[in-house]
């Protein structure tokens, strides 16, 4: 029985490390990765400009058409994966430090980090899909945010052209989504933040409610007892 | 991954911080008058951390070049806890700024004010961002106001807000240094807790007023329309739709605070300030550094003067003790005639000069000018004489503390 209980328990605790150890390792990828280290630069000669990683990282795919390189399922370590990136630097050498997305349930947050050498252009298009309602876009420069128009621009595809910028550059994506109400939910799902707090603040009332009448009788009991 | 999830390691981490930290005051604070004063100020600095920090340390594994550092809206546990429907953070009536606690909670002045303008957005015009109307909102800014200041009315201003610790802490300061207080007189202190309600009422006018454009389609006042510099998402119409926030002296200390606890940078406060410390802004101006400094200067002279005059502070009372929340308000204080001696010591020792302690016979002494401190409790020499009760539950009450020592 026992020597049965140690097999069970010894099953239970492969199971549990196979389930750790699948929460923490990568997903391996069907496809083959081409990897690249910091010393690797992807060059625009014409644009005279070059772009490299700060950080080990893989792709599946670059490729490079006038003077833009396109990276598919773009990895850098210590950063999340993106799916299409494209980026051309025209006078500037480029070197892309992180990317990373924050997933908010009223926004989500997709932010890029680089550094700049050399005072050039550089555009940039970070797969997000064209201009949509509720997008707000921030660009900072050594950690202070530029007003749009000034040094940088978004085109309507979701392209960004960033000139003159030297040091460290940060974009910025926050989508907020469609505003509009979703008329298509139900009304208790439309307005169910609305209903839970009046639901909240009925039962506060009548549980205050009961509480003083209960007290209330409680001290009139005891006061005929006393008098009693 | 249990570790990108930092609430579930950090909330439990927290609250068993918090438990301890009141199980050991209980334990070890030997003279029992100072007990309560050192369970307050313990809890009032536990607020602090948890508004502020937003409970909230990660992701952990942020690359360390981050020039602007993780934005605190996007990052922390109270972000957007509920929905997109409400995404601005609990109303809860303490005075904790919409931008800097990362939305866990936020002030109910600011999301009224708010509401009442739509956001506007530089390029695409008014719009309000979320799935709410603007209305409804208010509505449900409303209901859960209603709903803490029944359950705990102003035990918030007492026990929880960060800028009645600020207040508490000048106050130790000027006992440190061995000064007296001044006092006001009953005329001059029963009009600056009147003067709360036209504070109030003035910047819900002057929200109104600044968002005529949007709400009625012409501006009521010139200079109320949509512009202002370019690469600033609203201009002048941005900062004019919170009037009362230009002018509290919580917004410069909450961006010190957030800054002094490493969740904000500097270089995040100048996005959001757009431009020199003079002009208006949205955090630290000039305004509102004058108004700190002037608050600071009046709480040494006076304890707690800013909760006496905040509008927060006059709409959590609202809401508890006048008619018909009094009657069911659920955190009170109680006066037991027969025990009482009139010695006066409850009068003397309350920060914000509230009399009916002391003036009325006995039952409910709890009025809108008592934060609920329970210092009075903490400094009544007479066993069971004053009573701080919770659902006619007596949580804390006045002990013979003379005749013990």
């Amino acid at each position: 029985m026992k020597t049965n209980r140690g097999k069970v328990s010894t099953g239970i605790a492969i199971i549990f490390i196979i389930f750790i150890l699948s929460l923490t390792c990568p997903n391996t990828q069907a496809q083959t990765n081409i990897s690249f280290t910091p010393a690797d630069k992807f060059c625009t000669p014409e644009n005279n400009g070059s772009i490299g990683f700060a950080v080990n990282g893989t792709y599946s795919n670059a490729t490079v058409e006038n003077d833009t390189w396109t990276f598919t399922n773009l990895y850098l370590t210590g950063s999340q994966p993106l799916e299409n990136f494209e980026i051309s630097t025209q006078d500037s050498n480029v070197t892309i430090f992180s990317y990373r997305t924050f997933n908010n349930t009223a926004f989500q947050d997709v932010q890029l980090r680089y550094v700049v050498e050399g005072k050039g252009k550089q555009v940039l298009n970070l797969g997000l899909g064209s201009e949509e309602e509720g997008w707000e876009w921030s660009v900072a420069f050594n950690g202070i945010f530029i007003g749009e128009g000034n040094c940088w621009n978004i085109l309507r595809d979701g392209t960004l052209i960033v000139t003159g910028a030297t040091g460290n550059v940060s974009i910025i994506n926050l989508d907020y989504g469609n505003s509009a109400p979703s008329s298509n939910l139900p009304f208790y799902q439309q307005h169910s933040v609305a209903i839970i707090i009046a639901v909240a603040v009925a039962a506060a009332v009548i549980v205050a409610v009961v509480i003083k009448v209960n007290s209330r009788k409680n001290s009139s009991e005891s006061e005929l007892v006393k008098n009693a | 991954m249990p570790w990108e999830n930092p609430s579930n390691i950090v909330l439990p981490i927290y609250a068993v911080i918090v438990l301890v930290g009141i199980y050991l005051i209980f334990k070890l604070a030997k003279d029992k008058t100072s007990k309560v004063s050192s369970l307050r100020i313990f809890i009032q600095i536990a607020a602090v951390f948890a508004v502020f920090m937003g409970l909230i340390l990660g992701p952990f594994d942020i690359p360390l070049f981050q020039p602007l550092g993780p934005s605190p809206r996007s990052l922390l546990l109270g972000g957007n806890l509920l929905g997109n429907q409400f995404p601005d953070g609990l109303s809860v009536p303490i005075l904790a700024c919409y931008y800097p606690n990362g939305r866990t909670v936020t002030c109910p002045i600011w999301q009224l004010q708010a509401y009442i303008f739509p956001f506007w957005n530089y390029t695409r015009g008014y719009q309000v961002l979320y799935s709410t109307s603007g209305l409804e909102k208010i509505g449900i800014v409303i209901g859960l106001m209603a709903l803490a200041s029944i359950i705990l009315g102003r035990f918030f201003c007492g026990w929880l807000c960060p800028f009645g610790l600020y207040m508490d802490v000048l106050t130790r300061i000027r006992k440190a240094s061995r000064l007296r207080h001044l006092h006001f007189s009953e005329k001059t202190n029963t009009a600056l807790a009147q003067s709360r309600y036209i504070i109030i009422a003035v910047f819900l006018i002057l929200s109104v007023i600044f968002a005529s454009y949007a709400i009625f389609g012409h501006q009521l006042i010139p200079g109320t329309t949509p512009g202002g510099p370019e690469g600033t998402e609203a201009g002048n119409v941005g900062f004019l739709n919170e009037p009362f926030c230009q002018v509290c002296p919580m917004r410069p200390l909450c961006v010190f605070i957030e800054c002094a606890l490493g969740s904000m940078k500097w270089s995040y406060v100048s996005k959001i300030a757009y431009g020199p410390l003079w002009t208006l802004g949205s955090y630290v101006t000039s305004v509102d550094l004058a108004v700190l400094i002037a608050m600071t200067v009046l709480a040494l002279a006076y304890r707690r003067f800013w909760c006496r005059i905040c509008p927060l502070g006059g709409l959590t009372a609202l809401f508890s003790t006048f008619t018909p929340f009094k009657q069911i308000a659920m955190t009170r204080l109680h006066k037991n005639e027969q025990k009482c001696t009139k010695c006066g010591v409850c009068k003397r020792v309350c920060p914000t000069q509230a009399t009916d302690v002391y003036e009325k016979k006995g039952g409910d002494v709890t009025e809108s000018r008592c934060i609920l401190c329970a210092r009075c409790v903490e400094a009544c020499p007479y066993e069971d004489a004053l009573e701080l009760k919770f659902a006619e539950k007596t949580m804390m009450k006045s002990r013979n503390w003379l005749e013990q020592q």
